[in-house]
């Protein structure tokens, strides 16, 4: 019976069962979705959540042997506004306020950068090579503007813990050269991306990089992080600092005396290496053409080119520089002595090939002293036949010809050496020209190193450019390293001596360091071009070190093709006395009676 | 004018104060999910924590004031009133769709702002006022809902009229509620079954003729059959929907710790707000929001059961199947068991139109329990004095 209000109590019933039954389904279903599909659903918000991004660490710095800085690395803030997220105008007032606070600007100010500036704060890509900053969430957003760039580094840090709304504060590293373009090729070129692209910078990577950190923290679907989300830091570790063999001084005095005659001799390059004999440490390194590291061109292939340190990569041919080596393997055979003599009776024709002296003029009886003084190459070719094709060749091998110093940088070449085991290259004449540094041909690195063994004592040292790498926990340094000896302390005190000799021998001499005693040999070396060496250009170099008496430095000059004189002597000789006198002024050494009497001679 | 039946002479009762209770439970649940699904957007956007929460409230204690109003307000008079009400709500639509006083947004004109109060959504108001529409007709003498002139094709037309104005804006949601709030009135009142479900024939038809003639719904079934195929486009918010519920668990990440509101779920505060409950509140949550529901519609259904007269009994039909339905689809759509469509969840979603407006019917059915017959009452009236006035003592 249905009651008063007329409705029926079975349709009363339908609905109401209707309900329920939909009101179980549902239930059921939020059931299975929470309770059964939970672990799937549990995943997969985690999925959607969780951010990673990682914290660069601050880049160690480069340092001269001093502890001077070469390349050092600065933070800065980087302070932008992101218009969006400014929804209301009071939002934005505060906004602008604190940014224009920690500026130290009026808000005026800031308000008209805001307006003035639509471009977003995307890392923009400069060139080709140069890896754009990674885009993080904090940077993916649409439409923040950069306010400033260079925000004080404490006022960064509070405002940044302030975390107002719409307000972003990255940090951003550059890299400073205290010293200006100094030693650009032996530094190398740091990537925006803060990995290095060149040199040492390159080399070292992993020591100066450190460990980046990382930051985890929940996001929202815009890749923002969510406001009092879970946020974890793991700290960076940052790099260690790079503490160089290479003094500033050093390094300045080589790339002015280099720059000036380049542009004096319009010479197409050159290179000079100083080095300290009894260690290897190379307390300068500097090659021409270079590059400027604060002005990098990269977009041009020919300036990339430019970068790369020719002292180690780039081979020539040693020329008379070589004949050093040659008579102290014969002094320390004990073949000759300084005074032993031979004849020269005009030019000698070895398997068809006459070979000729520098100024085709015959000496008759010479000693050896007398053969290095006149750069003999007869002379070199019977000094070389008297120790004998075998042992010519070990002993190149023991002073490190045709194989990589092992410096610690990469792209060391390892130069050119036929020896007779290479039946298929090596002809009898390469003895020939081999022993005045023809047919073969060496780094700048190699012949220093080679030199310095011969005046050392006789130790062939390991070159090394990183003395020590110093982090926050440790200390690593890096102890000279003798390779091998190749001749004995007898031999190499009178190779010392006879080097001297040259320097002192009568007359006006290029390379002279008034007041000072030394020991050279000059070279002048022909360039191989298409079928033969070409005749119009040479390689002048000279090699030498001072002061005679305890060998500070081994200084190697040499320049490629220059223009208004072909000769080491007279070429390079004056870039060597220049850059021994300063060392010997900036190192405080005393002149010797003995070499003002002998310049006084002179 | 004076409206007199038997029933309404006798003394009125006290108020069905356990409906109350379930309802003050739902709103003091959704002030609480509306803080904690938007705190961090408010403090972010508006430079205050309770910006949401500050309106949500001045919403409920203006709908307080309504429920008041109308607990007061004998439910006949509302029956006088309703050819007002009907052509009050019909103006409405069509005022939203003018488009000097709508407001745009998300593509659909639902908002009408005039002058310098705020912003509200006709859709609301005029279920209410389809109700009572209804109510009074089909409660009319004779047995009107019996016969094809007085049953079918007046409901029909309030389905048509009503249903196209809605659709104009457009809001299938609101739609389909209003559909089912008429069917089930024009059920309770005794359709003819043959016409009922040739309707609901023809409705589903028309409803599916009206997916596939706007391309973005038949987007959102496609996202309904398979959201995966398409999980950052188009299934892109049914799958944060479900990822949101689905994490909860059990009990929920715990209160405020919802992660899924960060613009992954599409409006957390607001059509979506029970996918944030599910988040925060787990299994046990969602259970609790069901059964205050399940609560109210039983308290509801009690009511209209109850009712002295036809009108009042199909007034509280139309209202508690109101609610029913609006949850049911609101959380059928979320959990992906029907399309998702965007309405509001009842006394829970942030916004003041959709609060305001049920809370007045709460209030309207409040009114109608207190005059509930009882077994007893209805075998042996018991004829009192009653104050000539609208105006009635609690």
């Amino acid at each position: 019976m249905n009651p008063p209000n007329g409705i029926s109590p079975i349709r009363f019933s339908f609905i109401l069962i209707l309900l329920a039954g939909c009101s179980l389904a549902l239930v059921g279903r939020i059931g299975f979705l929470q309770i059964v599909q939970y672990q799937d659903f549990a995943q997969q918000a985690d999925g959607n959540h969780w951010a990673k991004q990682t914290v660069q660490a601050h880049r160690g710095a480069i340092l001269d042997r001093d502890g001077n800085p070469l390349a050092v690395s600065t933070s800065r803030w980087e302070v932008s506004i992101d218009p969006s997220k400014l929804k209301s105008p009071l939002l934005r007032e505060r906004a602008i306020a604190a940014v224009a606070a920690a500026m130290g600007v009026s808000p005026l100010e800031v308000e008209g950068k805001l307006l003035m500036q639509p471009a977003p704060a995307v890392a923009r890509i400069q060139s080709a090579q140069d890896v754009p900053l990674p885009v993080t969430g904090l940077t993916a957003s649409a439409g923040p503007v950069v306010i400033s760039g260079t925000l004080d580094y404490q006022q960064g840090k509070s405002l940044a813990a302030k975390g107002i709304p719409g307000i972003i504060i990255q940090e951003r590293s550059d890299r400073n050269y205290p010293e200006g373009g100094l030693a650009s090729q032996l530094l190398g070129l740091l990537g925006r991306d803060q990995s290095g692209l060149s040199g040492t910078e390159m080399d070292y990577d992993r020591e100066l990089a450190g460990a980046p950190g990382t930051l985890v923290y929940e996001r929202d679907s815009l890749g923002n992080p969510i406001p009092l989300g879970f946020r974890s830091e793991v700290q960076s570790k940052p790099g260690g600092d790079l503490v160089l063999t290479v003094d500033r001084f050093v390094q300045r005095t080589i790339e002015r005396e280099l720059q000036a005659a380049m542009e004096r001799h319009k010479a197409t390059g050159g290179t000079i290496i100083v080095m300290e004999p009894n260690t290897g440490a190379i307390l300068g390194m500097a090659s021409r053409p270079t590059f400027d590291l604060r002005n990098p061109n990269l977009s041009d292939p020919k300036s990339v080119d430019l970068m790369r340190n020719r002292a180690i990569t780039d081979l020539y041919e040693p020329g008379s520089t070589f004949k050093v080596l040659t008579m102290a393997m014969a002094i320390n055979e004990g073949l000759v002595t300084p005074e032993t003599t031979y004849m020269d009776s005009g030019p000698v024709t070895k398997y068809g090939i006459p070979l000729e002296t520098w100024d085709f003029r015959h000496h008759g009886t010479q000693t050896m002293n007398q053969l290095l003084m006149t750069s003999n190459n007869v002379g070199a070719v019977w000094v070389g036949e008297k120790v004998g094709v075998k042992r010519f060749y070990e002993y190149a091998n023991k002073f490190g010809i045709g194989q990589p110093t092992s410096l610690g940088l990469s792209g060391e070449a390892a130069g050119q050496l036929r020896t007779p085991s290479d039946k298929d290259n090596w002809w009898p004449i390469d003895l020939a020209t081999n022993t005045f540094g023809q047919g073969l041909s060496v780094t700048p690195l190699q012949m220093v190193t080679a030199v310095s063994s011969v005046i050392n004592g006789g130790t062939l040292m390991r070159p090394y450019l990183v003395q020590r790498i110093e982090t926050p926990d440790a200390t690593r340094t890096f102890q000279p390293t003798p390779v091998r000896r190749v001749i004995s302390e007898e031999a190499s005190r009178t190779m010392r001596t006879m080097m001297n000799m040259i320097a002192e021998q009568g007359g006006t001499t290029s390379y002279a360091v008034p007041g000072f005693r030394i020991g050279v040999k000059t070279g002048t070396a022909t360039i191989p071009g298409e079928g033969g060496y070409k005749t119009d250009s040479t390689i002048a170099s000279i090699v030498g070190f001072a002061p005679y008496e305890t060998p500070r430095a081994v200084v190697l000059v040499k320049l490629d093709a220059p223009k208004d004189s072909p000769w080491g002597s007279v070429v390079a000789g004056p870039m060597f006395s220049n850059v021994v006198r300063e060392l010997m002024v900036y190192w405080r050494i005393a002149p010797t009676a003995s070499a003002m009497v002998s310049s006084r001679r002179q | 004018m004076t409206v007199r039946t038997p029933q309404t002479r006798q003394a009125p009762k006290p108020p069905d104060y356990v409906l109350l209770v379930f309802v003050g439970g739902l709103i003091l649940l959704g002030l609480h999910v509306v803080y904690s699904a938007t705190f961090a957007l408010a403090i972010t956007e508006y430079d205050s924590v309770v910006y949401f929460l500050v309106r949500q409230a001045i919403w409920a204690a203006v709908g307080a004031v309504l429920l008041l109003i109308c607990l007061r307000i004998n439910y006949h008079f509302w029956g006088a009133l309703s050819p007002f009400f009907v052509i009050l709500a019909a103006v409405m639509l069509v005022l939203v769709l003018v488009p000097a006083l709508g407001v745009d947004q998300y593509g659909a004109q639902r908002w009408l702002r005039l002058g310098p109060l705020p912003p509200v959504q006709p859709s609301e108001f005029v279920k209410l006022g389809v109700i009572l529409g209804l109510a009074t007709w089909l409660s009319g003498p004779g047995d009107r809902a019996k016969h094809f002139k007085t049953g079918m094709l007046p409901v029909l037309a309030f389905i048509l009229v009503f249903g196209f104005l809605i659709m104009k804006q457009p809001d299938m949601g609101t739609a389909l509620v209003m559909v089912l709030i008429a069917l089930t009135m024009y059920f309770l009142a005794g359709a003819d079954l043959v016409a009922l479900g040739s309707m609901v024939v023809a409705g589903f038809g028309a409803g599916m003729a009206l997916i596939m003639a706007a391309g973005y719904r038949s987007e959102r079934l496609q996202s309904y059959i398979d959201p995966w195929k398409d999980p950052s486009g188009l299934g892109f918010h049914i799958i944060q929907l479900l990822i949101a519920l689905g994490s909860g668990g059990l009990f929920g990440l715990g209160v405020g710790a919802s992660r899924q509101k960060f613009f992954y779920v599409p409006g957390a505060h607001t059509d979506g707000i029970f996918a944030i409950i599910g988040e925060e509140l787990g299994f046990v949550g969602c259970l609790a929001v069901i059964l205050l529901f399940a609560g109210v519609v039983y308290r509801g259904a009690r009511i209209m059961q109850d009712a002295p007269d036809r009108f009042g009994s199909l007034l509280a039909a139309g209202i508690v199947s109101w609610i029913a339905f609006q949850a049911l689809i609101n959380i059928g759509g979320i959990t992906r068991s029907i399309p998702l469509t965007g309405i509001p969840l009842p006394f829970i979603s942030y916004g003041g139109s959709s609060l305001a407006a049920t809370m007045a019917a709460i209030g309207i059915l409040l009114n109608i329990s207190r005059y509930r017959q009882t077994h007893a009452a209805a075998v042996r009236p018991v004829a009192r004095h009653v104050p000539p006035s609208w105006m009635e003592r609690v």
